[in-house]
């Protein structure tokens, strides 16, 4: 061997030891950083994507972000409904798209969809397709939840080296360190552990509201933002047509203070689906509209009391709809279907 | 291939093992030429004939003009060079650029022709290699140095990976004859150059990318921000461009030196300097080197009246500008730093003796033959010489020493704003928005609001605080980690801080490109 030969070896073997090392380093991390036992508030969609999946046949699944979390108490559905009830709802900035893909994704014939999505996500493109900070806080506490993102399918090995693997390491470390902290910043109403087993947010419960968090006005939105969101809408209510589910749209509950501010906008995006969603509608925005105080922490997030009295209101609509007739189709007037089937394609 | 992928490392494992398997340089450079043409092709494979053209133009120039006794031929071929490589920058990046503008000039003298733009992709790395090959082609016809030997190693030389991208741009004199001698692999040098590597991802990935999510939205929509909002976001710029250039750098210098090959030092931590003209030898030295041996020289350099000095440093600097893109805002860039060099009554920094006058003004620290070279094993830092200091040789800086850095910092933040607002009328807006806010307490109040609720700011700006402390603790050192006479326990703990922290610390939405592949 001669003497370059030996330097080389010399400097791979010195190299091969320091990987060793943080290799081993790497494995103390991996101990802690099991998603499955995170208490992060978005690690909450294992457990509410479980609970869907062990329910039985007819279910009432609720999709919309976090005012759906605070906003609905599953088990005024449940007697009303004698359903099995699976709150879905998590976070607005996790995008329309995610809500409709994630329930999909888990459908079965028969079950009674309830959507309640923000009106942020209906009224612009970025928050449509979710915050990819948050996108992808959530993929590191819930890996397999890429499955529910449209652009986060395999993209292949190239893709994989060029993008997704540091961040995988990032999320896996970042994860790691965080448990090894056992903290968790955003207090004790966001954690997992604050849902009950059907996915309501239950740790506020008796808690004093806090100031609300300021939710910036809506701007009317433009007719192709409504029609791409009418689009997809309907793309989902054809899908779960195919497969005998029935699917109805609730408009979110809202601050006085941010209604105000914002009713313009909102009466544009009310009438648009009104014409053109093929989804029937179970309120109008209007009914859903309460004072500031009767909310927690924000204008979308309702307090204990009046989430019972906005899920009664919900629970009788979706009952008078679906008590009488068999699970699978909504009344919709026959022009109204050709003209949401026609802004679909 | 961007150096902040997983198929980086795995490329350069793989590169490196091959490299030093191979017994003669003749196959190391046929590796090297082979792994650099593939590095590019990982891009966009179509470039690569583009880039293969541009050499070969030049390889064959400079032989024809080392051949040649003919001072008229000699000075056609260089032209046929010249404009060869000139060509190729003003078809991808100036044509659209000069089109838009003669439109917009016509317009205004109610003339409408029908011009229409280009639209091209603009080649990675284009300003770069462009650079390097007219640099040789130059030497050649002024007989600095011989043409190469070997179209290998020629070529190896212009696309020699590590730099390839965004340089340092490389010297045929420097790198050529470490192209064509036998290199042998060097222990320590590989070891300085892992560590090079490491302190060029913490800057990227933990303070440069950091930074430009607070820095992009700002600067997105400046109207929206108050004056002293503005200006924090150009302070962090100026750290987000530093973070990010100057880590491409520490990793291509690291990596060249994997290989054995050194490459010149492009950064001198640039924001501990008192004068702006001593910035400007500290910040892409490669480059002010370039066109102080190709532009300012040429024209004349220092050898003339201070009225023909000031317009060639003007003339240098608006050219330098507009190398960075093809925009009024980077001419206004060039020209501001330009006009701060060149006014009356600057100060120019006191390490230019025994230089020649024209290295006065534009000679940046690390000339070929001092600072750019690796210490030698056993140079302690007592025999570095005072002046090399950036900010001065005590440990805590002078009242006045302070005070210069920070009003040299002050003028390149303002011309920083030229060079990151989307368009010029943009930079308008930021200067008035500071100007009517700078003494508004109102506004400070509220931007003091926004960073106390702003945790992941606070956070970014901790850890640039701690980068600037370590930057100025290690500034003797050619990169901060060094930690030479450090106890490997010690060594090792710090890379394990380092490389976990990386991944810790990293924005959610990943790393993002380098800011100077866009050049």
């Amino acid at each position: 061997m001669n003497s370059k030969q030996s330097t080389v070896f010399r400097f791979a073997k010195r190299l091969a030891i320091f990987l060793i090392f943080q290799s081993i380093v790497g494995l103390t991390l991996s101990f802690y950083s099991s998603p499955a036992s995170s208490n992060h508030y978005l690690a909450a969609l294992r457990d509410k994507i479980q609970h869907l999946e062990s329910l039985p046949d007819s279910r009432v699944a609720i999709l919309g972000g976090s005012n759906t979390c605070f906003g609905i108490h599953s088990e005024i559905f449940e007697q009303n409904l004698q359903r099995g009830i699976a709150n879905l709802g998590l976070h607005v900035s996790l995008g329309l798209e995610f809500q409709l893909n994630c329930y999909l994704q888990h459908a079965q014939s028969g079950d009674v969809v309830m959507i309640c999505p923000e009106y942020h996500v209906l009224m612009d493109e970025k928050n449509r397709q979710g915050d990819p900070v948050v996108i992808n806080q959530l993929l590191e506490q819930f890996p397999e939840a890429k499955k529910y993102f449209r652009d986060a399918g395999d993209k292949g090995w190239k893709e994989f080296l060029d993008h997704q693997a540091v961040l995988d390491a990032h999320q896996w470390v970042h994860r790691s360190i965080k448990m090894i902290h056992g903290r968790d910043k955003a207090g004790k109403t966001y954690r997992r552990s604050s849902f009950n087993k059907h996915g309501d947010l239950t740790a506020h419960y008796g808690v004093q509201p806090s100031k609300l968090m300021p939710v910036s006005t809506l701007k009317a939105p433009d007719n192709k933002t409504l029609k791409e969101t009418v689009a997809i809408l309907n793309r989902f209510h054809e899908t779960c047509r195919h497969q005998d589910i029935s699917v109805y749209l609730a408009f979110p509950p809202l601050a006085r203070s941010t209604y105000d501010s914002s009713a313009d906008a909102i009466r544009v995006t009310a009438n648009f689906l009104d014409k053109h969603c093929s989804i029937e509608p179970l309120n109008r925005p209007e009914d859903n509209v309460y004072q500031n105080e009767q909310f927690f922490d924000s204008a979308y997030h309702l307090d204990a009391a009046t989430g019972e009295v906005q899920s009664e209101n919900l629970a009788l609509a979706l009952k008078e709809r679906i008590q009488h007739r068999p699970v699978g189709s909504t009344p919709r007037q026959p022009e109204q279907v050709a003209s949401a089937v026609k802004i679909a394609r | 291939m961007t150096f902040t992928t997983l198929t980086f490392p795995i490329f350069l494992a793989l590169v490196f093992a091959l490299h030093w398997a191979l017994r003669t340089q003749k196959l190391q450079n046929r590796i090297l030429l082979g792994a650099s043409y593939f590095f590019y092709a990982w891009w966009d494979w179509r470039f690569c004939f583009l880039m293969l053209a541009s050499s070969l133009i030049d390889f064959l120039v400079a032989q024809r003009i080392s051949q040649s006794p003919d001072d008229s031929r000699r000075k056609l071929l260089l032209a046929t060079s010249i404009l060869s490589n000139l060509g190729l920058l003003a078809t991808f990046k100036y044509f659209d650029f000069f089109i838009d503008n003669l439109t917009h000039i016509s317009n205004q003298i109610g003339w409408s022709p029908d011009l229409t733009t280009l639209n091209l992709v603009l080649p990675l790395g284009i300003s770069f290699y462009t650079f390097q090959t007219l640099g040789y082609t130059i030497d050649v016809y002024r007989k600095r140095i011989q043409p190469a030997r070997k179209i290998v190693d020629y070529l190896a030389f212009v696309s020699f990976f590590p730099q390839l991208v965004a340089g340092p741009i490389e010297r045929a004199e420097r790198i050529l004859p470490q192209f064509a001698a036998r290199r042998t692999f060097q222990f320590d040098l590989a070891c300085d150059g892992m560590r090079q590597i490491l302190w060029g991802f913490f800057k990227k990935i933990v303070i440069a990318d950091r930074l430009a999510l607070a820095v992009n939205p700002v600067f997105a929509e400046p109207g929206n921000f108050s004056g002293p909002h503005l200006m924090l976001s150009t302070i962090f710029f100026a750290f987000q461009i530093y973070c990010d250039f100057s880590a491409y750098s520490d990793i291509a210098i690291g990596t060249a030196k994997l290989f054995g090959i050194r490459l010149s030092r492009n950064f001198a931590y640039p924001y501990f300097s008192q004068s702006i003209s001593e910035f400007w030898r500290r910040w892409h030295i490669s480059l002010s080197m370039w066109f102080r041996d190709y532009v300012y020289i040429p024209l004349g350099g220092s050898q003339c009246s201070p009225a023909r000095r000031r317009l060639n440093l003007a003339i240098t600097f608006v050219l330098s500008g507009l190398w960075h893109g093809a925009a009024w805002r980077f001419v206004a860039w060039g020209g501001l730093n330009g006009l701060a060099i060149a006014l009356p009554g600057h100060r120019h920094s006191s390490r230019t003796s025994g230089r020649t006058p024209e290295s006065k003004q534009l000679d940046p620290i690390s000339s070929d033959s001092e600072t750019n070279r690796e210490p030698p094993k056993n140079r302690s830092k007592k025999t570095l010489r005072v002046e090399d200091v950036p900010g001065g040789k005590h440990f805590l800086p002078r009242p006045g020493t302070l005070l210069r850095i920070y009003s040299t910092f002050a003028i390149i933040c303002a011309a920083w704003i030229f060079f990151r607002a989307n368009s010029f009328s943009d930079a308008i807006v930021i200067f008035q928005q500071i100007g009517r806010d700078l003494f508004s307490a109102d506004a400070y109040r509220d931007l003091a609001t926004t960073l106390q609720l702003d945790r992941y700011q606070r956070k970014t700006a901790t850890m640039l605080l701690m980068l600037i402390c370590w930057e100025w603790v290690f500034r003797r050192d050619n990169h901060p980690l060094q930690l030479r006479g450090w106890p490997t326990m010690a060594r090792w703990s710090l890379y394990t801080v380092l490389i976990w922290s990386t991944l810790y610390l990293m924005p959610k939405t990943g790393t993002g490109e380098f800011v100077y592949f866009e050049f």
